[in-house]
């Protein structure tokens, strides 16, 4: 699979300690569990048969009150199959993990920012110091990532997952869903889930995204409707980016398939014409692929470094070159006036991830804070 | 014999099945991940004894008991670090053949995550959807925890080859 594997298989050279060579000497000491007596069981059924009565009797109260179907709390939705022949399907949510923190236009925002084992969208905040929540998914028991914002700044499509405890059922990928800025209008749309890298078309009616573990890149339109897999001979898909002139959707998938290295590709909106376009070369390839906003350059990570590469000549140009303590210099994304890039670079000490914002001009850089969590896929807000 | 019976020695099987066919992976990746043998022992030990204590509970044995692993190590490990601004190497850890000490060492260089998601992926061989699930995080993000951890390690190891 890669290089780094037979390094791991040294650990087969561990003999197991003897501690761990008979169950029997781990399980003697767990307590049998108490069978329930009869008339705990009845006590049980009891109380099961009287909530389900009240929980009926309280949803009939909510449904003459409202006039229509109650509101659909966002943790509580079931299992959804795909379902060709169903209508567009908007549902309004109950807004329980968006926290009304705006940003400003222009400001910066994560994809996804970890701190300690949550995951939540987060904006930069004044003087680069603070990462502020938009969601707080954790409170749910839910990650909240994969944010990208509608083209006028008005919305912003993420993925919801499920998380935590084990027996909790995580979807792979989640749920999609839009909000305004300000965390208002909370709405899931709704095609079966597993969604991930959501990127939405220049004119806002449509959204490219990954699905089923990258394994299918999609489309869905804004208001919930038309979804359709726009491809899946790759088998892997990630990192979709939009063509700001709307023809072509960048993203990035391994070569040959199967292998770990990877290279950017385009594909038309309706799946045709795919291109490679990124060229061989470096240890893993070409990665996180982004448009410059006039659609003429893509930016994009290789050899653990930022280039541009300019469609029309083909040629490639050195943005950022990383070299110890910088690890790895990834995730670009173009201001909205194509002045600045921002960044990530993973550095040491400390395995950190840095915002970092280059001139384009220039080809300066400089680290942006120090901000407190570990944070990717920063995007800018349009104006 | 009652039906909770059955049910109970139905999922001790299955139980004892991981143990059979898992338990040395996962002793291996958790001392990979907490750089110590002993605590990887402890940790595995008590995450099956907490699994047969939950019995018919568990819907998915094997990654409970990995998630009861890794949390149990991660606890440790915090509670050594609190109790000791320095970890010291003991005995057993220092007792790895060489090609495997090198591996803990840069294995320690990384945060825990990227550890954890290296350590499942690269060694225990789940699939990135599986190890979601067991490190409580999406897709997106065990690839690029893995991707992270890829690059510092090649570096890594590569200049403990030279």
């Amino acid at each position: 699979m890669n290089d780094l594997q037979p390094k791991f298989r040294a650990l087969d050279q561990l003999v197991v300690p003897r501690r761990l060579e008979r169950f029997d000497e781990v399980a003697p000491h767990v307590p049998e569990p108490d069978p329930p007596r009869a008339s705990s069981r009845i006590a049980v059924v009891v109380l099961a048969f009287a909530l389900s009565i009240a929980a009926i009797a309280f949803s009939a109260v909510v449904f003459s009150r409202s006039g229509g179907p109650a509101i659909t709390p966002a943790t509580t939705h079931p299992a959804r199959t795909p379902s060709p022949s169903s209508s567009p399907t908007l549902t309004p949510t109950a807004p329980d993990f968006v926290t009304g923190n705006t940003p400003p236009r222009g400001a910066l925002v994560f994809a996804e920012v970890q701190s300690d084992s949550e995951y939540d969208i987060a904006f930069v905040g004044p003087g680069g110091t603070a990462a502020i929540p938009m969601t707080d998914a954790w409170r749910e028991g839910l990650v909240a990532g994969g944010a990208a914002w509608s083209p006028d700044g008005s919305r912003v499509a993420f993925v919801v997952a499920r998380s935590g405890l084990s027996q909790r059922l995580y979807a792979g990928g989640g749920d999609m869903y839009v909000m305004n800025a300000d965390g208002s209008d909370l709405r899931r749309l709704d095609f079966a889930g597993g969604a991930d890298q959501v990127t939405w078309s220049p004119d806002g009616t449509r959204i490219a995204f990954v699905r089923n573990q990258g394994s299918e890149l999609c489309l869905i339109r804004a208001d919930g409707s038309g979804f359709r897999v726009i491809d899946s001979r790759r088998r892997y898909y990630e990192v979709p980016a939009w063509s700001p002139l709307g023809d072509e959707i960048a993203f990035q998938s391994h070569v040959p398939i199967g292998s770990d290295r990877t290279a950017i590709f385009l594909v038309r909106p309706d799946g045709s014409h795919e291109v490679r376009v990124s060229p061989p070369g470096g240890d893993a390839g070409a990665a996180y692929p982004a448009w410059s906003p006039d659609g003429r350059m893509i930016a994009y990570e290789a050899n653990n470094s930022l280039v541009r590469l300019d469609l029309s000549t083909g040629e490639i140009h050195q943005l950022t070159r990383c070299r110890l303590p910088c690890i790895t210099d990834y995730d670009p994304a173009w201001s909205p006036d194509g002045a600045r890039i921002a960044f990530i670079r993973d550095e040491e000490p400390g395995a950190a991830l840095h915002l970092y914002l280059l001139d384009v001009s220039t080809g300066r850089a400089h680290r942006v804070g120090p901000l407190p969590d570990q944070q990717w896929g920063p995007s800018w807000r349009p104006g | 014999m009652s039906v909770d019976a059955d049910t109970n020695r139905t999922a001790r099987t299955d139980i004892e099945r991981v143990w059979h066919e898992r338990r040395a992976k996962m002793w291996r990746s958790l001392t990979a991940f907490a750089g110590d043998p002993d605590l990887a022992a402890d940790a595995v030990a008590e995450a099956f004894a907490q699994a047969l204590g939950r019995g018919e509970a568990l819907r998915s044995p094997e990654r409970w008991i990995w998630k009861a692993a890794f949390r149990i190590a991660t606890r440790e490990l915090a509670a050594r670090r609190r109790a000791s601004a320095t970890l010291t190497m003991n005995a057993a850890a220092a007792a790895m053949p060489d090609s495997v000490a090198d591996l803990v060492a840069a294995l320690r260089v990384l945060t825990p995550n990227q550890r954890k998601v290296a350590v499942l992926r690269l060694y225990a061989d789940l699939p990135t959807e599986e190890v979601a699930k067991v490190v409580g995080c999406s897709t997106a993000t065990v690839r690029v925890h893995l991707m992270q951890a890829r690059r510092r390690l090649r570096r890594l190891l590569e200049d403990s080859d030279e």
